[in-house]
């Protein structure tokens, strides 16, 4: 009895063996470049966002990034945005989002047995172009191993031709990674200056002024796969939720004395100011969005979406929708920096977008509204906030 | 021997994936570790007696260049390393070692 214990133990301890082991992934956390985006429409709507991402240390396959961001943003355009007047201060949003990324899963088995006959191929070529040459180091009785060994280092030219020509029938998304999701939040304050009334009645008016609190909160998800060896369908899903105040659209325009030019009597100045009629008020919408395109998923040297847009207001009639065409061209290759866990993009981001918003008669004017975006950042890819 | 391999690239997102084969097993398999992904930051650890060894990767969710070392623990020796370029093609990146 004791004895078939044994023999069987044995046998399982051999079984257990014979399976390959698994390696165990140990992840160590660490910053990322700091990631900026200066953005201006034609609407005069201009913000710059600066985020600090890091990388989490989760050991997993997947990976996890947080990031701190401070957003400054202004409607009088991006010249406005670092030079605001002396009692004003800009709109500014801090946050935190975080960013999840998952890797492609390939068929291993499948993807390298057809990329390994692929180096054989390219090493038979070389030998082939070596026939009429004294001196080669190709050799007719390399081993497979041999033929695999030299892939990537040294093929002949009309080889490494052949290999990847081979490759590129292989399916997969080469650069892209499967998926993203991404969360955020953030909280900020905008200081708003206004007349209070009562209006038309002949009173005077007050000059007053609020510090308002905005808050957005967004998630987004985006996917892609493979179309072929150099292009990869994408598709982006964000929705989000919006706490801002705007400013009453009616303003009143009254100008002081501050005195002559000289002695002439009718020289006098007069210091005129335009200040909204009313409180601001409070336009807390939610968003849905979504974009599909493709990119070029070998360089991620570009990627171009459509998508519509549909904007509904939570207590009131602050509804829109609209059709938008993002184009992402990513000017820098990935340049690695020390010390920082991966590197910028320099990416231009030019969306053209045109919406339809309800106005107070009920109508839905269009508005046409280009926005170009310099994004120096780490993906062609969105983030929840980034709105 | 305790084994560690890393990944040292630009990108965040890209990664190394594959397995590690006795060098006499590599067309023929089963592989001895399964599963060896490594990217920036984050490294594979596993085991493996006294042989001559290659480790069969792709690169994935990335571009660019990248460099794979294969280093001895606890006393962290490397073995050997080379630099990997997404330009070349993506798939059956080979690097070969050996543990004595």
């Amino acid at each position: 009895m004791q004895a078939s214990i044994i023999v069987a133990a044995v046998a399982v301890s051999a079984v257990a063996h014979a399976d390959p082991q698994e390696a165990q992934i140990v992840s160590r956390g660490g910053f990322l470049l700091p990631a900026l985006q200066l953005s201006a429409s034609t609407d005069d709507q201009a913000k710059f966002t600066a985020s600090l991402p890091y990388k989490l240390p989760i050991d997993s396959t997947l990976q996890f990034v947080t990031s701190a961001r401070l957003q400054i943003s202004s409607a009088k355009g991006v010249s406005t945005l670092f030079s605001s007047g002396g009692d004003e201060t800009l709109p500014w949003e801090a946050g935190l989002t975080l960013l999840v990324i998952e890797p492609e899963e390939v068929d291993r088995a499948q993807v390298e047995s057809r990329a390994g006959t692929a180096a054989i191929h390219a090493y038979d070529v070389c030998v082939k172009e070596c026939k009429s040459s004294d001196k080669c180091d190709f050799k007719t009785d390399a081993s497979e191993i041999q033929k695999r060994e030299v892939l990537h280092k040294n093929l002949c030219p009309n080889g490494e031709e052949q290999y990847l020509r081979e490759e590129a029938a292989i399916a997969g998304l080469r650069s892209l990674p499967q998926s993203r999701v991404s969360l955020g939040a953030s909280v900020g304050r905008q200081q708003f200056k206004f007349l209070t009334g009562p209006f038309g009645a002949g009173d005077p008016l007050t000059q007053s002024s609020s510090i308002e609190t905005s808050v957005h909160a967004g998630a987004l998800y985006a996917r892609a796969w493979p179309l072929t060896h150099t292009h990869a369908g994408v598709i982006e899903v964000r929705g989000i939720y919006t706490r801002a105040f705007h400013a009453a659209s009616a303003t009143g325009h009254w100008c002081q004395p501050e005195g002559m030019v000289g002695s002439d009597p009718n020289s006098g100045v007069q210091q005129c100011k335009d200040l909204a009629l009313g409180a601001p008020s409070d336009v807390s919408t939610f968003t849905l969005a979504a974009d599909i395109g493709i990119a070029d998923s070998f360089k991620q040297t570009w990627r171009a979406s459509v998508g519509m847009f549909g904007t509904t207001g939570i207590a009131t009639t602050a509804d829109s929708f609209g059709i938008e065409t993002p184009v992402y061209l990513n000017f820098t290759p990935n340049s690695a920096v020390a010390d920082y866990l991966g590197s910028y993009k320099g990416i231009l981001r030019i969306t053209p977008r045109l919406s339809w918003s309800r106005d107070a008669s009920n109508h839905f004017p269009t508005t046409a509204v280009l926005t170009i975006e310099a994004l120096s950042q780490n993906s062609i890819f969105s983030e929840a906030l980034d709105y | 021997m305790k084994l560690k391999i890393t990944a040292t690239t630009a990108s965040l997102t890209l990664q190394i994936n594959g397995e590690v084969y006795l060098e006499s097993k590599l067309l023929t398999g089963p592989p001895e570790v399964n599963d060896v992904i490594s990217s920036n930051g984050k490294d594979a650890l596993f085991s493996l007696d006294p042989g001559k060894y290659v480790y069969d990767f792709a690169i994935q969710s990335g571009q660019g260049t990248v460099k794979v070392a294969v280093t001895a623990l606890p006393a962290n020796v490397v073995l050997t390393s080379d630099t990997f370029d997404t330009k070349d093609g993506y798939f059956a990146n080979d690097l070969a070692f050996e543990v004595k």
